[in-house]
């Protein structure tokens, strides 16, 4: 049913949650999906310290970040045996650039999180994903990840050791 | 992974493009659906159809659910009706969505070409930042375009 499915992150931990949403979704489709990080440049702010990163040291270190997001992503899907085609971009307006994405990969879904790292209120969808739902050609999946099992995650010690790997 | 969708409709083009999408896509996961109208308790403004009184709101709300009783055949998935009167559509679908034990509600965009804000319509926006469970919203272009 759905062929292409594009998952954009932004590395968040409601993001990753919803990534792993979208890759267990694309496994039932049969689909593959494209994941999608974009390096959003943050005002430089205009004190000295700020002066010395310049606009390409900030590019580099953001696209670097956003490479290892959908590094990340693409590692998941390969352990659930999903294709994946990761893709970086970069642009003052991640939605926008989720829209292009999805017309340019020729996705006909997108997964995405209500809301990202970017979010601050846990009631409103986030503006980047209000803004994919407005302009975006295809249908998005709204992945609301249950808040209180993304709290519990963050909260939980790490495994005890012997217990996962002996079962 | 999704078993049992909910379909909130109200009749408008977009709503339509909601249903042939929601309809597709349970007929391609194995799942069911529940068809949702959410006739206002006062009488509202519709952008279609002006003021509706209580007989047109009735008669709106039958066509809606009829329209997605007659798809799911088609398709030859099970469907479950259902009305509910309420102030606020977007709690209305919140709750019928938890008290019908729906994972997924799949509803329509206004349109393009407007601004942003209203792009949306305001009661996908109140079912997004309310809804427990993934919603799906469906662009209208998709059903314009067929």
């Amino acid at each position: 049913m759905y062929r292409r499915i594009l998952v954009p992150t932004d590395g968040s931990e409601i993001s990753s949650v919803a990534v792993e949403a979208a890759i267990a979704f694309a496994r039932i489709c049969g689909g593959d999906i494209v994941a999608l990080s974009i390096a959003q440049p943050e005002p430089v702010m205009l004190t000295a310290e700020g002066a010395l990163a310049s606009g390409e040291f900030q590019v580099d270190v953001l696209l670097e970040q956003a490479r290892r997001q959908v590094d990340r992503v693409a590692e998941a899907a390969a352990r659930a045996g999903v294709p994946c085609t990761p893709v970086t971009g970069y642009g003052y307006s991640p939605a926008d650039e989720i829209v292009e994405a999805a017309r340019r990969h020729g996705c006909d879904l997108v997964f995405m999180a209500s809301h990202g790292r970017r979010g601050l209120s846990r009631l409103i969808a986030g503006s980047v994903t209000q803004r994919v739902l407005a302009y975006a050609p295809v249908p998005v999946m709204v992945y609301r990840p249950h808040l209180a099992h993304a709290q519990e995650e963050q909260a939980r010690p790490p495994a005890p050791a012997g217990t996962g790997a002996a079962g | 992974m999704f078993k049992r969708i909910l379909i909130p409709t109200d009749g408008t083009a977009a709503s339509m493009a909601a249903v042939d999408a929601a309809i597709d896509f349970a007929h391609a996961s194995g799942a069911e659906v529940v068809g949702l109208h959410v006739t206002p308790l006062r009488p509202l403004f519709s952008e279609v159809l002006g003021v509706l009184t209580a007989p047109e709101a009735e008669e709106t709300a039958r066509e809606c659910l009829a329209y997605v009783e007659r798809r799911a055949a088609q398709a030859g998935i099970g469907a479950t009706l259902s009305t509910r009167r309420a102030d606020s559509p977007a709690d209305a679908i919140v709750a019928a969505a938890r008290e019908l034990h729906c994972d997924l509600i799949v509803m329509g965009t206004r349109g393009r070409g407007q601004a942003s804000a209203l792009l949306l319509g305001s009661q996908t926006q109140g079912v997004l930042a309310h809804s427990a469970i993934p919603v799906m919203v469906v662009p209208r272009a998709r059903g314009a375009a067929h």
